[in-house]
C-alpha cells in the first residue's frame, strides 16, 4: 500500500473508515413528517406574530376601554356639574364604539371628525355628552338624528341626566322625537302614527318636565301650520304615550316650566300644572307676567317675569319678592335644596339664591365650545360644582390600525423572503 | 404495489449515492454514529423539497450535509467536553494510526474550517462552489481553508513540511 502524502489523498484515504449505508429507516415518511411538522410550525409563528400585533394595535387603539369601569353605578351625590365644559377631541370616540356615558352632567354640540372611506375624514356638528362623575366627554351617536338641523332647543338633557332628547328630522321637516337613555344605550322613538311630518309653529323646540318623566312637545296633531291648532303635547319617555296637557287654541306659545312633578307652564299671569298620570290639571294666577316658572322640592315658587314696562329688565321674585341677583335673569335653572333656587342668564352667570333672606350667591359657568349652549343636568345643582375636565387628545384610530398592518405585513414579507430564501437555487454540481 | 414516482426516485438516489454522502459526513463528524444520523438528517429534510430537486438532488443534500454539520456542532457544543489531551492511542497499525491522527486532527478545527477542508480537498469544489454551499462568502472560504490547512500542518508535521508545497497536488 503506498502511503498518501497528500491531504486530498489523505481524506480519501480516510473516509474509507466511513460507514458502507445507512441502517433501512424509512426516510421517506419521515422526511413527510418533518415536513408537515415544519409547516404547522410556521404557520404557528406567523400567526403567533399576527395576534400579538394586532394585539398591541388594538391595545393601543382603545386603551383603557376595559380599565375605566362605566359610570353608570355612582351614587347621586357623586355627580357634579362642571363650572367649565371642553369640548372634545375632534376624534373623541362616541357611544357606538365606547358605549354609554353614563349619568351626565350636560350636552352640547363641538366638532367631530369622522373616518370616510380607507383614509379621508369628515368634520361635522355632533353632540356630546359630560359625564357627571368624571367629566369625561364623549360624543353621542343619536339614531335618526341630523347632526345638521341639531342645536339649541332641538338637543335636551334631562335634569336627572340620564335622558337626551332631541328632535328627528328627515331633510328639514320634523318627523319626531326620541330620547336616548344614557345609562343603557337604549332610544326611543317617540311618534305621532298619525302625522308622518309633524307641523307646528314650535315643533322643533323641546324640553324635560322637572321630573325627568316627560319630554314636552308643542306641535299641531292635526297636521296644520296655524299657531291656534298647536297642543302642548307630553310625552312618556318609559312607556312612549303621549297626552295631550293643553288643547289647541291658543295664540301664543306655552311658557314652559319645571316642578317636582308633572307639567309646568305659563301664560301671562297664570302658571299652569297637569300631571299625565292623573289626568288632573290646576292654576295659579301671578301679580306678573311669567317669563319661567319653577316649583321647588317642596312647593316654593320661583319665577322669572316680565318688567313693568316692555322695556324693563326681567327680574326673579322668589320666597314673594323681588331679588336682585346682580344680572338680568333669564330662566330659573333648578334648585339646591327647598331653600335655595338657581337662576341664570344666556351667557353662562348663574346665581344661588336663598328663598328665605334673598340673598343671592354669584357663580359663573363656561365653555369653549360655540356650537350650542350648554343643557344641564339641574337636579346637580344638588351638589357642589366641580371645575371640570379637559378631555384628552385623541388622534386618529386608523394610524395604529395601520401601524398594525404595516407591522404585520412587514413579518408578513419577513417571513415570506425567509421562505424563498430557504428554497434559493440549488447550488451548482 | 409500485411507489409513487417521487417516493421511488428518493429511494434510488439514497441507494446510489448514501455511500458517498456518508463518506464526507464522517469527515465531517469523525464517528459513524453521527455520520449516518447527519447524511440521513440531511435527506430527511430534502424530501420535502425533492420535487424540486429531483433532476439534481445531491447538491442540495449535500448543502444540507455541511450547513448542518456546522450548525448541528453549534447546537450540540454547550453539552460537549472539549478534550485538550488527546487519550492515549492503542492501535499499532501505521496506517491506521495516520487515519486516527488525521481524524483527530480534522477534529480540532473549528467546524465551518472542517466543513471547507472537506468541501474543498475531498469533495473537490472550488472556492465560489464551497462558499455556495455553505453558504459565505468567497474571502471567508478562503481565510477559512488557509487556518485550517495551518492548524493540520502543526497537528500533523509528517503531512508536508513544506508549507510552499501544495497540499491538494502535492507539487510545488
Amino acid at each position: 500500500m503506498t502511503t498518501p502524502t497528500t491531504l486530498a489523498d489523505r481524506l480519501r484515504d480516510l473516509a474509507e473508515d466511513a460507514p458502507s449505508h445507512l441502517d433501512g429507516a424509512p426516510l421517506w415518511d419521515a422526511g413527510r413528517r418533518h415536513d408537515r411538522q415544519r409547516r404547522v410550525r410556521a404557520l404557528a409563528a406567523v400567526a403567533a406574530v399576527v395576534v400579538a400585533v394586532l394585539g398591541v394595535g388594538a391595545t393601543v387603539a382603545w386603551p383603557g376601554r376595559d380599565a375605566s369601569p362605566e359610570p353608570a353605578a355612582a351614587a347621586f351625590s357623586d355627580l357634579h356639574l362642571p363650572r367649565m365644559i371642553h369640548a372634545p377631541d375632534g376624534w373623541t370616540e362616541g357611544t357606538d364604539e365606547a358605549g354609554p356615558p353614563g349619568v351626565l352632567a350636560a350636552v352640547s354640540m363641538s366638532t367631530r371628525i369622522e373616518r370616510d372611506g380607507l383614509l379621508g375624514s369628515r368634520r361635522s356638528s355632533s353632540v356630546f355628552g359630560v359625564s357627571a362623575v368624571d367629566g369625561s366627554t364623549r360624543f353621542l351617536d343619536l339614531r335618526g338624528a341630523s347632526a345638521d338641523m341639531l342645536g339649541n332647543g332641538t338637543v335636551v338633557l334631562s335634569p336627572d341626566g340620564t335622558k337626551v332628547g332631541y328632535v328627528r328630522y328627515r331633510g328639514e321637516e320634523v318627523v319626531g322625537w326620541a330620547v336616548y337613555d344614557t345609562v343603557t344605550g337604549s332610544t326611543r322613538f317617540l311618534d305621532d302614527p298619525e302625522q308622518a311630518v309633524i307641523r307646528g309653529t314650535d315643533a322643533f323646540e323641546i324640553i324635560f318636565s322637572g321630573d325627568s318623566r316627560y319630554l314636552l312637545t308643542n306641535y299641531s296633531p292635526s297636521g296644520s301650520d296655524r299657531a291656534k291648532d298647536d297642543e302642548l303635547v307630553v310625552w312618556d319617555v318609559e312607556t312612549g304615550e303621549a297626552t295631550s296637557a293643553e288643547s289647541q287654541g291658543h295664540y301664543w306659545l306655552p311658557s314652559p316650566g319645571s316642578g317636582p312633578s308633572g307639567v309646568v307652564w305659563s301664560r301671562g299671569q297664570r302658571v299652569l300644572r297637569f300631571d299625565p298620570e292623573s289626568g288632573e290639571s290646576s292654576s295659579e294666577r301671578l301679580p306678573h307676567d311669567v317669563v319661567h316658572a319653577s316649583y321647588g322640592p317642596s312647593g316654593e315658587l320661583a319665577y322669572v317675569a316680565w318688567g313693568e314696562r316692555s322695556r324693563d329688565p326681567w327680574r326673579l321674585v322668589a320666597g314673594g319678592r323681588d331679588v336682585d341677583v346682580g344680572f338680568e335673569p333669564r330662566t330659573v335653572i333648578g334648585w339646591r335644596d327647598a331653600g335655595h333656587v338657581v337662576v341664570g342668564n344666556l351667557r353662562g352667570r348663574v346665581a344661588v339664591v336663598d328663598v328665605e333672606t334673598g340673598e343671592a350667591r354669584a357663580d359663573r359657568l363656561r365653555t369653549d365650545t360655540q356650537t350650542m349652549t350648554p343643557v344641564y343636568a339641574t337636579d346637580l345643582w344638588a351638589n357642589d360644582l366641580v371645575p371640570g375636565t379637559r378631555p384628552p387628545p385623541a388622534d386618529d384610530p386608523r394610524r395604529t390600525t395601520v401601524v398594525a398592518g404595516v407591522a404585520s405585513a412587514t413579518v408578513l414579507v419577513l417571513a415570506g423572503a425567509s421562505i424563498l430564501w430557504r428554497r434559493r437555487r440549488v447550488p451548482p454540481a | 404495489m409500485s411507489l409513487p414516482p417521487d417516493r421511488a426516485g428518493f429511494e434510488e438516489f439514497v441507494r446510489a449515492r448514501q455511500h458517498a454522502l456518508l463518506r464526507t459526513a464522517y469527515l465531517l463528524t469523525g464517528s459513524h454514529a453521527d455520520a449516518e444520523d447527519l447524511v440521513q438528517a440531511a435527506l430527511v429534510k430534502a424530501v420535502p423539497h425533492w420535487r424540486r430537486i429531483a433532476d439534481h438532488p445531491e447538491p442540495y443534500v449535500r448543502t444540507i450535509l455541511a450547513r448542518e454539520s456546522v450548525s448541528r456542532w453549534r447546537r450540540r457544543r454547550w453539552r460537549e467536553v472539549a478534550a485538550a489531551v488527546l487519550p492515549d492511542r492503542g492501535v499499532p497499525d501505521a496506517d491506521v494510526a495516520e487515519r486516527e491522527d488525521l481524524r483527530r486532527a480534522l477534529l480540532s478545527l473549528a467546524p465551518r474550517q472542517r466543513a471547507v477542508i472537506v468541501l474543498r480537498y475531498l469533495e473537490d469544489l472550488t472556492e465560489r462552489e464551497t462558499a455556495e454551499t455553505l453558504g459565505i462568502a468567497v474571502g471567508t472560504v478562503k481565510s477559512q481553508a488557509r487556518d485550517g490547512l495551518a492548524a493540520l500542518r502543526r497537528l500533523l508535521p509528517d503531512l508536508d513540511a513544506d508549507p510552499s508545497v501544495d497540499l491538494l497536488t502535492g507539487r510545488p
